[in-house]
């Protein structure tokens, strides 16, 4: 019995060392898509001043390549890692395919909107996430249609069916804790904007940390 | 009314019959993180899952699930 009750204590050790592989794989991959940003909008820059590709340029991208793939080389370890668990349940593998899919929906949205960006040559800086600039009417139109249609889609069908009531809690959490960080903040900066405190207010920055705060109180009620 | 920290013996439960996580998990349709949260008191389980984890140990809810108040009349 002693041992059995062991085995349930190793258990809940593989639960946080879960959780911790999956936050090492969500910010290697925020790390990864800053990277290929960041050699994006060195090339565009050097574009921009006519400058040939000389031994910085080449050092600079390699560089960079080197840390991508560092980056992708940790993220494949940790994904394929054993971690002395059992084969996922139906319901968890079905959840991390489609968490999966939709970071990858993320990541080609990303490297569009770069590329968009670039094709009509703004420079590409790390504040270009929050920019309003415009943006070719095809580029806009594909993110409504997947922002509008398939995002609302694969969260419908991901709740139903790969969620569970525990994960469901947690995500209601991390809803409440959104919609605060949002009904606080927002009115909190536009009225420093308007005592002449802070920046004009920007709708993505919101968007942005209230997505952000939902999401890592999402993952750490479900793993903690 | 304060309400006391719910305790269980799903571990031991667990343990007895020699399941693991997953395999529990997969039992009452969960993940194993909803296990373990559990296990851990971390999570309260709904009342339809509560009944599903009873009927699975062929026993009544509240030989499970301890909310503390018991004999206190």
């Amino acid at each position: 019995m002693t041992a059995r009750l062991a085995m349930a204590e190793r258990e809940e050790t593989v639960v946080a060392a879960r959780f911790w592989r999956w936050l090492r794989i969500v910010g290697l991959s925020l790390v990864a898509v800053f990277l290929v940003g960041v050699a994006g909008g060195f090339l565009a820059a050097r574009a921009e001043r006519g400058a040939a590709i000389d031994l910085f340029t080449v050092a600079f991208l390699a560089a960079d390549a080197l840390l991508l793939a560092g980056c992708v080389w940790l993220i494949l370890r940790d994904v394929r890692r054993p971690t002395g668990e059992e084969p996922l349940t139906r319901k968890e593998r079905l959840n991390r395919n489609i968490l999966i899919g939709s970071g990858a929906l993320g990541g080609a949205m990303g490297v569009l909107m770069v590329l968009a960006v670039l094709a009509s040559g703004q420079e590409i800086t790390p504040g270009s996430v929050l920019s309003s600039a415009p943006l070719p009417t095809g580029v806009a139109l594909l993110m409504m249609l997947v922002l509008g249609v398939v995002v609302p889609a694969l969260s419908i069908y991901w709740h139903r069916s790969a969620v569970d009531e525990q994960e469901a809690d947690a995500y209601k959490t991390g809803a409440l804790w959104g919609i605060y960080v949002f009904m606080i903040g927002a009115p909190l900066w536009w009225f420093a904007w308007r005592g002449g405190f802070a920046p004009e207010p920007n709708g993505i920055a919101i968007y942005f940390a209230t997505v952000l705060t939902v999401g890592v109180i999402w993952i750490w009620k479900k793993y903690r | 009314m304060d309400i006391a920290d719910m305790k269980n013996r799903l571990k031991v439960l667990r343990a007895e019959r020699d399941w693991s996580q997953a395999e529990l998990a997969g039992r009452l349709d969960v993940s194993r993180q909803a296990v373990n949260a559990i296990e851990t008191g971390k999570y309260d389980p709904s009342l339809p899952l509560a009944f599903k984890i009873g009927r699975l140990f062929g026993m009544r809810i509240e030989e499970i699930f301890d909310d503390g108040e018991t004999g206190n009349g």
